[in-house]
């Protein structure tokens, strides 16, 4: 009895899942150590993609400072069209996506069958989805007809002025739905008896969706924010179907720009260091976060 | 009696002699010595999505049924079949016996010894005599030329680019067909503002290799140059440089809203649905033009070799070929397969497929230059790629790092074309940046 006690004591809580859960972590681990290390090595040499690796010649942090201070770089510009593009889709997806999923929250006829309907854009293939962008805002595309009929005017969707926000609103229609759907999920788990309270004690709409709504669905607004930021800054097709980068660099996001430097220009070096920059980028950010969210579940 | 019978028996034997000779049919005859030696094979071929593969397509399965030879074609986008060889190429490894090969990548798959030269496969006894590999343009063929006097590329759908423009038009508008440069300006300006629903011009100017095609041709017209002939040198610096970069510019405030983000599928469209007066593009584009089931301006378009410049009239030519690669331990099928294919016994079904036309028998054929309105224009503007060939200067500089070099001049000329900087800017970092890349 009191070996088993002591034995008990000596033990702790953790060990036993740690020890479980060790193998499938140690290999993740290693293959991600594995590869993020690999690649942090082709950012500090010179070397050809299409020419045989045993030719890599060692430079150093010169890729990394090629591309932070050379005039020729446009590095810095693509950095600010991704934190553009990062806001302009982040920001009107969540709005409109936790609006609609209060909407659909309410006992609504058919309210089931939208909800079936919203997946279809983020099922899409992604170069379709660019395909279709690509022709809906052409110059007499679908997008045009519209304006066209509501102002009179029609809009160069495919020019330096337009193109980003041509592409910020097809990322914006695929993936609004994904935001309502997690969050309606999460509006539909929220317990009904604060709310009852809320409303004996003479509550409006408004201050139980400000205190009580918000306060408890802020944690999954924060973790579907940060599952969609990671995928935003990694988008790739769509834009290239759509415009390739163009027109000039307006639509050169940080991924494009990696693809161009390192598969196009095939330059390893610098398409290798800004690959790993965007890594710590996406890091840097999504700590900070999964912190915010950690802080905002505990005053919650 | 016996005199008639002999006579009779005589005829008989000429007869069947006859209708035996009739039946022989010299590719079924090649067809079965290649299945007796290589019946069984299996080769593995990577192919990029093109009409030229839409029509050896049709073909490949009459290949197999005479020559026991059996094709597995691996088609990809264009764009993922370059990054393919690429990879293949660095990793010093090949799994394809036969790769469809751009003239921007011959250089590399020769000198990195991905594809083995076939002069020796030419000349063997595989090539079947109906094969006729000189009948192919000798533009075409030198593509795939490279240092070694070898060549590394059996060319089957070559491309050069010359001047569509509305005949009906024109007509209407008593405009006589641009023959220099500052006609095409001026005749595109004047459709542009005179006619409703018409643009002048229509071209590719899209961010990357697509705007270094377009502007590629218009680069020697204005005296300018990649490389330096003589010093071999980079000189994209020079004014003539400058000036062509301008005057594309120039020609944007012409054509249809959005040709800053045109591919070439936008440029077509916009000229074959009747909305541009004028365009320049790939030959490629004719048989679109002149298909009335996609085009609105069938048999209403004129073609003529690309106008003149301040520097003389220039074109120059592009194309795709099949590499045999040198790993491949199926050569003999893969080379009776490349053959086949891309014979002048074969053109004629090749062509009624949709294929590329790129034999000199074919673009001289009276009968087909009078199905085909294009193809004296094609045989036009060779010579004005033969004439920038005289000069030295190309349209692609035959170089493995041609990908690199393009890549930076459609960055740069892109940016400059739509004002996100300025021309003397632009041609400065692609002078600076080419010069970096060709130093290494």
């Amino acid at each position: 009895m009191n070996g088993d006690i002591r034995s008990q004591r000596r033990r702790p809580t953790w060990l036993g899942p740690a020890i479980l859960i060790l193998p499938a972590f140690a290999v993740v681990f290693s293959i991600a150590a594995y590869s993020a290390f690999s690649l942090f090595q082709l950012s500090t040499v010179d070397l050809t993609f299409g020419e045989p690796f045993r030719l890599a010649e060692g430079v150093g942090l010169q890729n990394y400072q090629w591309l932070l201070t050379n005039e020729h770089s446009t590095f810095g510009a693509t950095v600010r069209i991704t934190i553009h593009y990062l806001l302009g889709t982040l920001i009107p997806e969540l709005l409109i996506g936790f609006a609609i999923a209060l909407l659909l929250n309410r006992k609504m006829r058919g309210n089931s069958l939208f909800t079936a309907l919203l997946i279809i854009p983020v099922v899409l293939m992604p170069s379709m989805v660019g395909l279709i962008g690509r022709l809906y805002f052409s110059y007499d595309g679908l997008i045009n007809f519209f304006f066209e009929s509501v102002t009179g005017v029609r809009h160069n969707w495919y020019g330096k002025d337009l193109a980003l926000v041509a592409v910020i609103l097809v990322d914006i229609w695929e993936w609004t739905p994904f935001f309502i759907l997690i969050l309606l999920a999460g509006l539909q788990t929220l317990p009904v008896e604060p709310f009852e309270a809320a409303r004996v004690d003479g509550a409006s709409r408004w201050q139980s969706f400000a205190h009580l709504t918000l306060p408890m669905m802020l944690p999954l607004i924060l973790t579907t924010l940060i599952l969609r930021f990671m995928d935003v800054l990694r988008l790739f097709d769509v834009i290239f179907v759509m415009f390739s980068g163009g027109p000039g660099t307006a639509t050169t996001t940080l991924p494009l720009y990696v693809y161009r430097t390192t598969l196009v220009q095939r330059d390893v070096g610098r398409g290798s260091a800004a690959s790993v920059m965007l890594i710590i980028i996406i890091v840097a950010l999504t700590v900070i976060l999964i912190k915010l969210r950690e802080r905002i579940k505990f005053e919650a | 009696m016996k005199v008639r019978f002999v006579f009779v028996l005589l005829v008989a034997a000429l007869v069947f002699s006859g209708v035996a000779a009739m039946g022989h049919d010299p590719i079924e005859d090649w067809a079965a010595g290649i299945k007796e030696q290589y019946g069984g094979t299996t080769i593995t071929v990577a192919v990029a999505s093109h009409p030229s593969v839409e029509a050896f397509k049709q073909m490949i399965p009459r290949f197999e049924e005479l020559t026991g030879i059996s094709v597995v074609l691996d088609e990809m986008e264009e764009g993922q079949l370059g990054q393919r060889m690429l990879l293949e190429v660095s990793a010093e490894s090949a799994s394809y016996d036969a790769m469809m090969t751009a003239i921007e990548w011959s250089p590399l798959v020769a000198s990195s010894g991905y594809a083995t030269p076939l002069e020796p496969w030419i000349e063997s006894y595989i090539t079947p005599d109906w094969f006729n590999y000189e009948d192919i343009l000798q533009a075409y063929r030198d593509m795939f030329l490279w240092e070694d006097g070898m060549h590394y590329g059996i060319p089957y759908a070559g491309e050069t680019v010359f001047m569509f423009y509305r005949e009906d038009l024109f007509e209407e508008h008593g405009i006589d067909v641009p023959t220099t440069y500052d006609e095409v300006l001026a005749a595109a300006q004047y459709f542009s503002e005179n006619v409703d629903g018409v643009d002048g011009i229509s071209y590719r100017a899209r961010l990357g290799w697509e705007f270094t095609y377009m502007w590629s041709i218009f680069l020697a017209p204005f005296g300018g140059m990649m490389v330096d002939p003589a010093t071999g040198e980079v000189a994209l610096d020079s004014p003539g440089t400058v000036a062509s970069l301008e005057y594309i510019r120039d020609l944007w405030q012409y054509g249809p809203v959005g040709v800053e983000s045109f591919s070439f599928p936008e440029a077509w469209d916009a000229f074959m649905l009747g909305r541009a007066a004028i365009m320049i593009e790939a030959s490629a584009a004719a048989p679109e033009v002149e298909n009335p089931d996609k085009s609105l301006v069938a048999g209403m378009t004129g073609y003529s070799p690309l106008p003149a410049g301040p520097a003389g009239a220039f074109s120059g030519v592009w194309g795709w070929s099949f590499a045999m690669m040198d790993d491949s331990d199926a050569k003999e099928a893969t080379w009776a397969f490349i053959a086949y294919l891309t014979s002048e016994g074969m053109q004629s079904e090749y062509l009624a497929n949709g294929g590329i036309v790129s034999r000199a028998s074919a673009l001289g054929d009276p009968d087909l230059q009078a199905e085909n309105p294009y193809y004296q224009a094609t045989l036009d503007t060779l010579q004005q790629a033969a004439a920038l060939g005289e000069l030295g200067l190309s349209v692609v500089l035959p170089t493995p790092k041609w990908s690199q070099i393009s890549e930076i001049m459609g960055i740069e000329g892109a940016r400059a074309f739509i004002g996100e900087i300025s021309v003397e800017e632009a041609i400065a970092s692609m002078q600076a940046q080419v010069s970096e890349v060709v130093a290494e």
